[in-house]
């Protein structure tokens, strides 16, 4: 038998052994799940079960009065900004700014953006029968709706979610698929007789990489298209997801050559998903953020797939993004090419 | 030629070295035994040949070079068989050797005619994790001989199997040897390695206690003697007697010239006799 090119051969035996732990069913399964999940279980908006907050800037504080009479008295903020930093907090709620006088009667709704239409056209109505409680109006109410981001129209509820599954497979499980794959081979010793071949630790490193890489692009490709459909966006978010699984592997196969096995690896596991998890709550509070969350492998692909598919108008966002992981992935692939080379590919660990 | 010298390693936390400057030389085509209980220090030896272990001190040389200095392609020269058998136990067998031949860059024996050679051409196609432990250890014996290497390291390779299967794996040893290959066979079976090895080494708590060919120890070591079974009023009796001995000599002439001899064995020392001679200890 003559051949060439041993990285070739390892990404088959690497499919091999994948598919036969089953974790290509896990994530046909987890993408089902889903994509079950956001079309069927999640609502494409909320009902507005949060509060109503109510500033009263009208000349000679008209409304004030008829707010408290009407069961108002917690939900009154002194200023606009007091009610921005509301809105921020409670995510449910809206807000109105009563304005003018009974001359020029006027109010402006700020909502979060998934509220129903019904809902708002209820709270158009009620701010209109406020201000005629507030007496004889000579002109009818003028009033707007603002959005709390104005560049964002917020995405349907439902389809916001799809970034945040996506990252779950190709950032958090895929990486965990690979930690799985070097265990085995350390555990059934397989490893022991690839460290005494001719073939290199790239080709096991990339062997791997690939692997997981590809898992990554049928979990994202399924998800994308079943929950957001085959939108021209597709190429640039399976190119995320790529670079995800690429950054995620390499900095697996850094950290778990470590290990002994995955009993003891499981513990660094829920600390490091912790810490991948840290964007995913920054994407549904805002307010919890920092500044090295960017750093954090989940982050670029988060935000975005956002800013490609709901985008807030944010200007080379989606390339700052690529960069950035691109620069992660080379120190991990450095990385992971000398904790392999040291720790895997010799005897004794 | 392969060159071993002054080798010593101590694992970390060890209370004693693992290996104590051991020295040795293997001529190419030669069958190199290395002899000793478990815990003497032959697999870590092997490793270090290997380079899966540094050596902490001491050399080993590969025609002169160190294996550091012949770099990954130096393994397409090289076999090793492992004690514990370790395959990948969700591919087939076919699988495994067909994989594991793809990372040579030198021919290779098809992976089917291997499983043929061996007697696992039924469980081909079977996972590796279904074998017994003796079909696993026959199919790291077909990995380690697939790229036809110069240089092949037996870690116990008929451990575990029944003996017809055993003498299949020794008859491939042999052709290995005969084609050409060096062969450093780390046994602690004296059978096997009486009849393989053209030397033997001695290990014991690390340190080598002697090495010279089979038939040398034995002369060395040894007592010239012949057990007789003859009989004496109709029963059978045995004598060892040591013809070196004058009155030892006559017995064996009297009764051969009586006719009362019905066999006669000469009588050497083994390699295990010679191996608790020398370091008090027994092989298991």
């Amino acid at each position: 038998m003559m051949k060439g090119g041993s990285f070739r051969y390892l990404l088959r035996q690497d499919m091999a052994v994948v598919h036969r732990n089953g974790y290509v069913y896990v994530v046909l399964g987890l993408a089902a799940l889903f994509i079950l999940l956001v079309n069927f279980a999640l609502p494409k908006q909320l009902e507005v079960t949060g509060r109503e907050y109510l500033v009263d800037l009208t000349a000679g504080q008209l409304i004030a009065p008829i707010a408290r009479e009407a069961g108002f008295e917690e939900h009154m903020l002194a200023s606009e900004e007091e009610l921005q930093q509301a809105l921020e907090r409670d995510r449910q709620a809206v807000g109105v700014v009563f304005r003018g006088n009974r001359e020029h009667p006027q109010a402006v709704i700020y909502r979060q953006g998934n509220e129903p239409e019904k809902a708002m056209r209820g709270l158009e109505a009620a701010v209109i029968s406020i201000w005629n409680t507030a007496g004889d109006l000579e002109q009818p109410v003028t009033y707007r709706q603002e959005l709390l981001r104005p560049a964002s129209e917020k995405p349907p509820f439902n389809l916001g979610f799809v970034p945040v599954l996506l990252a779950f497979e190709v950032a958090l499980l895929g990486a965990f698929f690979v930690s799985a794959l070097v265990f085995q081979e350390k555990e059934e010793g397989s490893i022991r007789a690839f460290r005494v071949s001719p073939a290199g630790t790239w080709p096991y490193i990339l062997s791997k990489i690939t692997v997981n890489v590809l898992l990554s692009l049928l979990y994202g490709f399924l998800l994308f298209v079943f929950t957001l459909g085959l939108r021209p966006e597709l190429p640039a978010v399976l190119l995320l997801a790529a670079l995800t699984g690429f950054l995620m592997t390499a900095f697996s196969l850094t950290i778990s050559v470590f290990f002994k096995s995955l009993s003891e690896f499981v513990y660094v596991t829920a600390v490091i998903m912790t810490v991948l998890s840290l964007p995913m709550v920054s994407y549904f509070v805002p307010a919890f953020s920092a500044a090295y969350f960017v750093f954090i492998p989940t982050y670029p692909l988060v935000f975005g797939i956002r800013e490609l598919v709901f985008s807030t108008g944010k200007t080379g966002f989606y390339l700052q993004m690529l960069l950035i992981l691109a620069a992660e992935i080379l120190v991990l692939l450095a990385l992971a090419r000398i904790t392999v080379e040291r720790k895997l590919m010799r005897e004794g660990h | 030629m392969i060159r071993v010298e002054d080798l010593t390693f101590h694992y970390p936390r060890a209370a004693a070295p693992a290996v104590r400057e051991a020295s040795f030389e293997i001529g190419r085509g030669r069958i190199f035994g290395f002899l000793g209980p478990s815990g003497a220090g032959k697999s870590t030896v092997q490793n270090i040949m290997i380079g899966l272990l540094p050596a902490q001190k001491g050399k080993v040389l590969y025609d002169n070079k160190k294996i550091v200095e012949l770099g990954k392609s130096f393994f397409n020269r090289v076999g090793v068989s492992f004690e514990h058998p370790n395959v990948y136990e969700k591919l087939t067998g076919l699988e495994n050797l067909k994989y594991y031949g793809g990372l040579f860059s030198v021919p290779t024996i098809n992976p089917e005619r291997l499983l043929e050679m061996v007697g696992l051409a039924d469980a081909g196609r079977k996972w590796a994790g279904q074998y017994s432990k003796g079909m696993k250890q026959r199919l790291v014996f077909a990995r380690a001989i697939m790229n036809r290497p110069e240089i092949l390291f037996l870690d116990e390779p008929t451990s575990g199997l029944d003996p017809t299967t055993a003498r299949k794996i020794l008859n491939i040893i042999i052709a290995e040897k005969n084609r050409g290959a060096t062969i450093f066979l780390t046994t602690h079976n004296m059978l096997v390695a009486d009849e393989l090895c053209d030397t033997v080494a001695f290990i014991n708590e690390g340190q080598i206690v002697n090495q010279d060919s089979p038939r040398n120890l034995k002369l060395q070591y040894g007592q010239k003697a012949v057990k007789v079974e003859y009989r004496n009023n109709g029963k059978v009796e045995t004598v060892l007697l040591f013809p070196e001995k004058p009155e030892d000599r006559d017995q064996l002439n009297h009764l051969m010239e009586q006719r009362k001899v019905e066999t006669m064995h000469s009588q050497e020392a083994t390699l295990e006799q010679i191996f608790i001679k020398l370091t008090g200890r027994g092989l298991a």
